[in-house]
This record gives structure tokens, sequence and C-alpha cells, in this order.
């Protein structure tokens, strides 16, 4: 529990009950309070210690951007590699430069007298600065392995054949790994048509030996040979795809025209259709009415019969009667 | 849920940060501080942070308060102390010296208005109030070996003990000064754990007058505004321990139950403490190097820390000694096959090394250099663990060996099981010159007087003319006897019933493998599960079910606004989770094995408990025979 307040409140509490008592206050003129002792060590190791501090705040500030090797994808901040080598060198410096000084320190040190905590106190310090420094190298380390890691990884994508043989031992298994690796690689880049005459090299180049990379970019006449050979394979791969293409584009452009003309008449059908329905229902109408009075025509007529045959029948009886009567 | 271990770190390190919450930053900068301490402090620090960690976090120089001191400028200093008339004077001289440029004062237990003004003047005089940064007190007057184990003393322990507070001729201001001291402790354990517990305690002694003392400062300061000591609950722990029960303190006084602390153990951690004197996790072992050209074998001594950041030690500090060594020889054997794996490693790269290896394998191998560079430092960390823990376990076995602590162990469960039997063999066994050393037979023998229901005269005059023949020292004796008489021995005749011990076959996979470990000769004695007195107590009063033996404890809730009469029943009726058990007159690590083996045991259940066992003191046997034979001489 913080008890500073009630300290200090002691304290003035004390003071003014030194001033009730006379007791001289020597501590009232101080303004500022005793001042530090200028001292070249401290000085110094705190300037190593500010230096660090820059450098650590510098490398974070920009990891982000440093990282981002996709760049063109995102909104990120984003870095050239001139830049990043810039970023390495300086910190290279920076980081050699203090540990030269921690180590000019240390000499310093134990030459300097002092009682024997005063030196156990400035060896521990100088153990503490030199940690600090060893744990932001390891920042800027681990950033940079990225980098580098990257980098090779890049490189071997670009190399598009297998170099020369290396005759080495047979490494059959790596050898198959860097194979698919690279088949990988250069599926996801390239389009998929190329990849089918992607495997021609490929299974060309199974019996020999895969590519010992090296930034040696000297080729000798039968790479060069080789590699003329397969441009011009390509070349002509190339050409005739594209005139493959061409037909395939006249082709369409054929078949979109008549299915302008498909769609033409599917519409005039579909207006005629709408037509026949309706008139298709006023024909119902019409002959659901029909119906209708058909019934109603034949009661009727059932009706006029009834009473035809009763006038009939009653005439004729009354006819009758009256011939009977008469006679 | 945070424990109290890792409370008390937590605060340490904030005091050693200069008073400030500390901040995770990526390789954070240094701030370098001295961090000067009195033995009370050091005793706090010295099982919680080691030397390693201090340097981490900055600090340089560590000395004690009393030492001379050389003025070191433009660092600030961290204070860790009691506030004693002593340690303020050493301060106040400090402030007249000026050694240090600006001072941070932590005060392990609260600060007194009256010290605190002496403080003040002191500082006036010396001109240097404005070099004062922060006062603060820390309520850590505890020291925490384990993460559920705390006692309060280690140095000056005796002020504290069993003896000093049993003693005849004790005055009541000597009486109050120790329960003050216990009092005090108890209470930064509380404000450390920031709880306020319910506190029940047994009548008549000693563990009573602490608990009422304990009760009124609770109510005091919880009647206090000023304070926020017990307020801070969600605001330190940022809600993550938010049990809505509080716990159970139980204080118990070391009269309840005599013959645990001279008991002869068979787990790890409690023979280490018994045998080689584990103090503040650590212990210093002889290990022979080798035979100098004098002819003798050299004997050269290493301290050994036996603490949490050892895997070993935390899988196996309770498991009986047996399992130990097997478990030192499987460990053995993992060691020996990854470090053939890396031999191995060494040799497939020594062959692709001849000729120049393509990119691709290089970077496979690299991946399988670094993994095995990795794990190097691992491999010797490992082989070092194990290397001292051979040393210990060989050390102990040398002991078991000479004192046949085997045998007596077995002899004493069956004696706490089932007293009535075995009369005969104890006079074998005290008769017998090679069966441990006069002291061994001393506990042995109060163990069966302790346990057995009456013995006749003769039969006690014998036994007392075959201890002597032995050469014991029966002071002890004469206050066990008087000690019996006052307790109600009759009423509790089956205190430690259920325990005994099986034995497995000496041909067991252990000698069949060929150990280093040679067991022969000791027997391999499986403890069976049982309950010591203590634990049973904690389990009946945290299940709340009510026994003749916790029938009329008191029951203490300083929350509660009335003083009510605290021998009713207690109005809670749920159980309680989490209970803290402190033992008044010195604890020991069986009880506290025994604690953490029925806490494993009760969390198959639907809720877990968590039991923190603490203690005024920490006794082996050794060390609590001495007190009794003190006390024995008293009597006469």
């Amino acid at each position: 529990m913080d008890i500073t307040t009630l300290f200090k409140a002691c304290v003035k509490t004390i003071r003014t009950r030194n001033k009730a008592f006379g007791v001289a206050d020597t501590d009232k003129n101080r303004i500022f309070g005793t001042r530090t002792q200028r001292n070249e060590f401290n000085i110094g190791a705190k300037e190593v210690l500010g230096q660090i501090t820059r450098l650590r705040d510098f490398l974070l500030e920009h990891r982000k951007a440093y990282l981002n090797f996709a760049s063109h994808l995102s909104d990120i901040p984003q870095m050239t590699d001139v830049e990043r080598d810039k970023i390495d060198l300086g910190a290279q410096r920076i980081m050699n430069t203090c540990s030269h000084l921690i180590q000019e320190f240390k000499k310093v040190s134990y030459k300097m007298d002092g009682s024997p905590q005063l030196l156990e106190h400035r060896e521990a310090v100088l153990d503490l600065v030199e940690s600090y420094l060893k744990s932001v190298c390891k920042i800027y380390s681990q950033q940079r392995a990225i980098r580098v890691k990257w980098a090779l990884e890049m490189q071997k994508i670009s190399k598009l054949g297998i170099d020369s043989k290396r005759n080495g031992d047979s490494r059959a298994v790596s050898h198959n790994s860097s194979d698919i690796f690279l088949n990988d690689k250069k599926n996801d880049i390239l389009s998929d048509s190329n990849s089918g005459q992607r495997k021609v090299p490929e299974t060309s180049s199974n019996t020999d030996v895969p590519a010992f990379f090296s930034d040696d970019d000297q080729l000798s006449s039968e790479e060069m040979q080789m590699f003329e050979a397969e441009n011009a394979q390509l070349y002509n791969e190339l050409n005739s795809l594209t005139e493959e293409v061409k037909q395939i584009e006249s082709k369409v452009v054929r078949i979109a025209e008549l299915q302008e003309i498909f769609t033409e008449k599917v519409l005039q059908q579909d207006k005629d259709i709408d037509r026949i329905t309706s008139t298709v229902i006023g024909t119902t109408e019409n002959v659901k009415d029909a119906n209708e009075q058909i019934r109603q025509a034949i009661q009727r007529n059932a009706g006029y019969r009834v009473w035809t045959l009763f006038f009939f029948i009653v005439m004729s009886f009354s006819l009758i009667f009256l011939h009977w009567y008469n006679d | 849920m945070v424990t109290l271990r890792e409370k008390q770190i937590g605060a340490l390190k904030q005091m050693l940060n200069l008073n400030q919450p500390q901040t995770k930053t990526l390789a954070g900068e240094p701030v370098w501080k001295i961090l000067i301490y009195d033995r009370c402090g050091q005793d706090i620090i010295s099982p919680l942070i080691s030397i390693k960690e201090l340097r981490e976090m900055g600090v340089t120089l560590h000395v004690q308060l009393h030492s001379d001191r050389d003025p070191i400028p433009d660092v600030p200093a961290v204070y860790f102390c009691l506030p004693t008339e002593e340690n303020l004077g050493r301060i106040g001289q400090d402030f007249q010296s000026n050694l240090y440029d600006a001072y941070y004062l932590n005060f392990i237990s609260p600060i007194s208005r009256q010290r605190l003004e002496d403080l003040a003047a002191a500082a006036l005089q010396a001109n240097c109030v404005s070099q004062i940064q922060k006062v603060f007190d820390q309520y850590l007057n505890f020291i925490s070996l384990e993460d559920n184990m705390f006692f309060l003393k280690h140095q000056n322990s005796e002020a504290i003990s069993y003896y000093a507070i049993n003693r005849g001729e004790i005055k009541d201001t000597e009486m109050e000064s120790i329960m003050d001291t216990i009092v005090d402790s108890l209470f930064s354990v509380f404000a450390t754990l920031g709880t306020i517990p319910v506190i029940r305690c047994p009548r008549g002694n000693a563990a009573e007058m602490v608990a009422e003392k304990l009760d009124k400062k609770l109510r005091e300061i919880l009647r206090d505004t000023r304070n926020n000591l017990f307020q801070m609950d969600s605001a330190s722990h940022g809600g993550v321990h938010f049990s809505f029960q509080r716990p159970l303190l139980i204080i118990l006084d070391r009269n309840v139950d005599m013959a645990t602390p001279l008991h002869h153990t068979w787990t790890y951690q409690a023979l280490a403490h018994d045998v080689l004197d584990l103090t503040l996790n650590r212990v210093v072992v002889e290990e022979n190097v080798g035979r100098s050209p004098g002819g003798g074998a050299k004997v050269k001594t290493r301290a050994c820390d036996l603490d949490s950041r050892d895997r070993f030690w935390m899988a196996h500090k309770g498991s009986p000694f047996p399992t130990v060594a097997e478990a030192i020889q499987e460990e053995l054997e993992q060691y020996r096959s990854s470090e053939e794996e890396v031999k191995k490693l060494k040799a497939t790269m020594g062959i692709d090394n001849e000729s120049e290896a393509a990119f691709s394998m290089v970077t496979d191998n690299t991946a399988r250099l670094t993994s095995a560079v990795n794990s190097l430092p691992q491999l010797l960390d490992k082989k070092k663990l194990i290397d001292m823990h051979t040393t210990v376990a060989s050390a102990i076995l040398n002991y078991i060996k000479s004192r046949r602590l085997d045998t007596l162990f077995e002899f004493e469960e069956k004696v706490m099981s089932k007293p009535a039997t075995l009369d005969r063999n104890i006079m074998e066994l005290l008769t017998d010159p090679d069966a441990g050393n006069p002291e061994d037979k001393m506990r042995l023998f109060i163990i069966f007087y302790i346990c057995s229901h009456s013995i006749s005269e003769a039969e006690f005059d014998r036994y007392v003319a075959a201890l002597q023949s032995a050469g014991c020292d029966l002071h002890p004796l004469s206050y066990i006897k008087r000690w019996k008489a006052y307790a109600k021995m009759a009423a509790t005749p089956n205190q430690y019933v259920g325990g005994g011990t099986k034995t497995v076959g000496m041909f067991s996979k252990l000698v069949s493998q060929g150990s280093s470990f040679v067991m022969e000769g000791v027997k391999n004695l499986v403890v069976k599960r049982h309950n010591l007195p203590v634990t049973r107590i904690v389990d009946e009063l945290m299940e709340m079910n009510t026994s003749q033996e916790t029938e009329d404890y008191r029951y203490f809730d300083p929350k509660q606004l009335r003083v009510t009469d605290s021998s009713q029943s207690p109005r809670n009726r749920t159980p309680f989770q989490e209970a803290i058990v402190f033992m008044v007159g010195g604890g020991n690590y069986i009880e506290y094995q025994n604690l953490l083996d029925f806490t494993k045991g009760k969390a198959g259940g639907s809720t877990s408990k968590r039991v923190i066992y603490g203690a005024s003191t920490l006794n082996n046997a050794k060390q609590f025979l001495k007190q009794l034979s003190l006390l024995g001489q008293e009597l006469h």
C-alpha cells in the first residue's frame, strides 16, 4: 500500500513543529533538490543505452514495412530492397559501435577505482546493457533471417530450367523434392496451359542431376546451346498456341452471331406465344359460355316439348270429347 | 486461480519495478537499481526469485541492510525490510551518509505512525526528503515455499516456536508479542490474497488467542474506510479470479497431533527435509568426489535448489522414495536415448560434410541441425537435473540404509493404524543397535506411547531402561507424559486409522534393470492412503459435518457487523471450496503432503478444493525433538 503521501504529511508536520521550536531548516532554500553528481560512467552508460533504445524503436517501427514482401497486393506500407539494405547496414553499424563502446567501458571500469560494491555495480550495469543489446540484435537478426529466406526462395523460383549437371552423389530424395517444389511454384505463377509443356523438360531432366544454386552466371557453351534450343522450342510452341487461339477466337465470334439470330427468333416466338395464350383464354371463356347456353337451350327445348305435347293431348281429348258429345 | 505464491512474486516484482506495474515490451530497456534487504526480507525473496531473475529485472547489486555499504551515485535503491527500530536507525544512517540518490522504501509489514514520524524526522535532519521517492507498506510478512504452503519465520524462528509458546515460565507480555507477530503475518497473507476468511479454531489454547486477535484486526481494517486493501479484488485480478465463496481459515494448535512431526517419513520431499535439512527449498548435500592422495574419501558439499522450476521435483516430490528412484532411472534412460540421437545426427552430418552438399540438402540438414542445437541446452539441463537428483537421492539412500529408516517407518505406520498389536517388536527395535540413532529410537517410542491406549508402569520402566541403555535423552518423555494426561486421548482412539503399508516385492523392476540405485536391503514400501488428524479435521470443517472433535470449535466471521456469540453454529451451510490451514507451533511436510493428496483425491468430484497449508515455523523431527527435550527439562 502506498503511504508516500502519509510520509510527506509527516514530514510537513515535523517541519512545522521544528519551525515552532525554532530549529533551523536548512532544507528550505533547496528548490531543486540535491544535484546528481556528474559521473562519467553513468553518463556514458546512459548514452549507450539511449542509442540502443533508439535502434530498437527504429527497428520496431519499420518492422511491418520491412517484412512486407507482398507489397503489391496490399496497402500496408511498403519498402524497397534498397531501403531494406540501408536499414540492415545502418543497424549493423550501430550494433558494432555499441558493442565496441561496451567493451571499452568494461576495460575502463576495471581500471577505475572505487569501492568493491561500486565496481560490482558497474560490472552488473555493463552486463545488463550488453544483454539488452543482445536482445535488440536478436530482433534485427530475426527480421533479416526472414528476409534472406524469402530472397533465396525467390531466386530459386526465378530459375526457369535446371542448371548444369553437378556430378555429385545421387540425391534422389532431395532431387524429387526440389522438382516438386519447382513444379508447385511454377504452376502457381505461370498459366495452366504451360504446365503441359513444362512436363517435357522436366521428364527429360529427371535423369539429370539437379542444379546447384550458385550466384555464378557464367554459362558454358553447352548450356548456351541447350538454352538456345529450348528457347527456340518454346518460341515455336508459343507461336502455334497463338494461332490456335486466333482460330478459336473467330469461331467464337461466329457462334456469337448465330446466337444473336437465335435470340431474335426466340423473342418473336415469345410474342406469338403470348398472343396465343390470351386467345386460348378467351376461347375457353367462350366455350364455357356456350356450354351454359346449350344447357339452357336443351332445358327450354324440353320445356316446350312438354307443353306442346300437353296441349296436343288436351286438344285431342277435347276434340274426341266434342265429337262424342256432338254425335 | 492465482496462487498465494504467485501473488507474492507479483507483488515483489512490482516492487522491484520501482512500484510501477510491469508492462510487457519486446526487449525492454533496463533500469538499474540496488536491492537492500534485511534478514527477514532475504528469507522471503530467496525461495521466490533467483539471482538470475533479479539480474534480469535490473538489480545490479543486492546487499544486506546491516552490512557496510558504499555510496553508489545516480542509482535508485530499493529497501525491503521490517520496520523495526534497528532497521529504521540504519536507514537513518544511510540518509545521513547520503549513500544513494533515490530511495524507495518498502516495509514488509505496516509501519506504525510513530515510527513513520521518526523516519520523517531523520530524513529532514539529513536533508534528503526530496530523494525519498516512495514509501510503501508491502503486506508480505510470510515466506511461501510452494504454491500452497507458507510459513512465517525462518531466521529468528525460535521466537515463535512450539517451545516458546508452551514454555513453563512464559510471561503474558511475551505471549502477547508472539501472538502479535503471528497475527501480523496471517494478516499479510490475507491482504495478499485479497479475501476475508471465515475463521474456525478449537477452544482453550494458543490457536484460540490467535483467532480472536486476527478477527479483531480484520474487523478494524474493514471498518477503516481509508484503507482499500480488501477492495481490490476485481481491479488487481482483472475479473479472472472471482470466487463467490470466502475461504475458510482453520487455526490449529500443535497439541492436536503430536505424533506427526516425529514420524519417520517416506516421501521424497519429506525425506529431504528430515534427513538432509531442506531449508528454503535448498539442500546441502555431501558427495564423495573421489579419493584424495591422503587416502581418505574427498567430500564436497554441494547446494542444490529444489523448487518449482525443477520439473522432476514438481512431479515426484510427494511420491514414495522407491517411485522416485524408478523415475530417476527412467529419466536417465530417456536422456541417454536422446543423447544417442544427437550423436547419430552428428555422424550423418559428418559423412555429408565431406562432399559439397546441395543447397536443398543443406536446408534439410540445417533444419535438423537447428533442432538438435536447440535441444542441446535442454539436454544439458536435463543431465544436470538428473545428476542433482541422483546425488540427493543417493545421499538420502545412504541415510536410510545406515539408520534403517524403512523398518522404522513401517513399524510406525503399523503402530499408528492398529495400536493394539505389535507390542513385542518395539522392544527388539529399541535394543537393536542398528536401527537408527538414539533420536530415531526416541521418536519411535514417543509415537508408540502416544498411539497406544495404556501402558503399565512396569512396561514403561522397562522401555525407559532400554532407551537409556541406547543413549537417548529422556526429557521429551516426561513432557509427553504430561501432555498425554492433559489431552483427551481417550476420546480419540482411532486418530490414525486407515494407515499401514504393504510391501512390494524386493525383486521389482528396479533391481532387475540393474540400476545404479541398489535398493536391495531397503524394503520397497508403498504407503496406503490414509488421513492424518489434521486432514480429517479440515475435511470435516470444509464439508460442514460436525463430529465430536470439531463440535465445539469457535466460529468467527469478521464481515458480520454484530459480534455474535461465536459458540453458535455457523450460519453458512454450504461447504467451503477453499481452506487455509494454519498450525500454530510448527508444521511439517508430512501434513502438507497429506493435505495435497486429500485435495487431489477430492478433485474428481464436482468442484475442486484448494487447501493452503501454513505454519508458524517449519520443523523437522530433530528440531522438534530438541524443543520437547527443553520443555521436558523444565518440568524438573
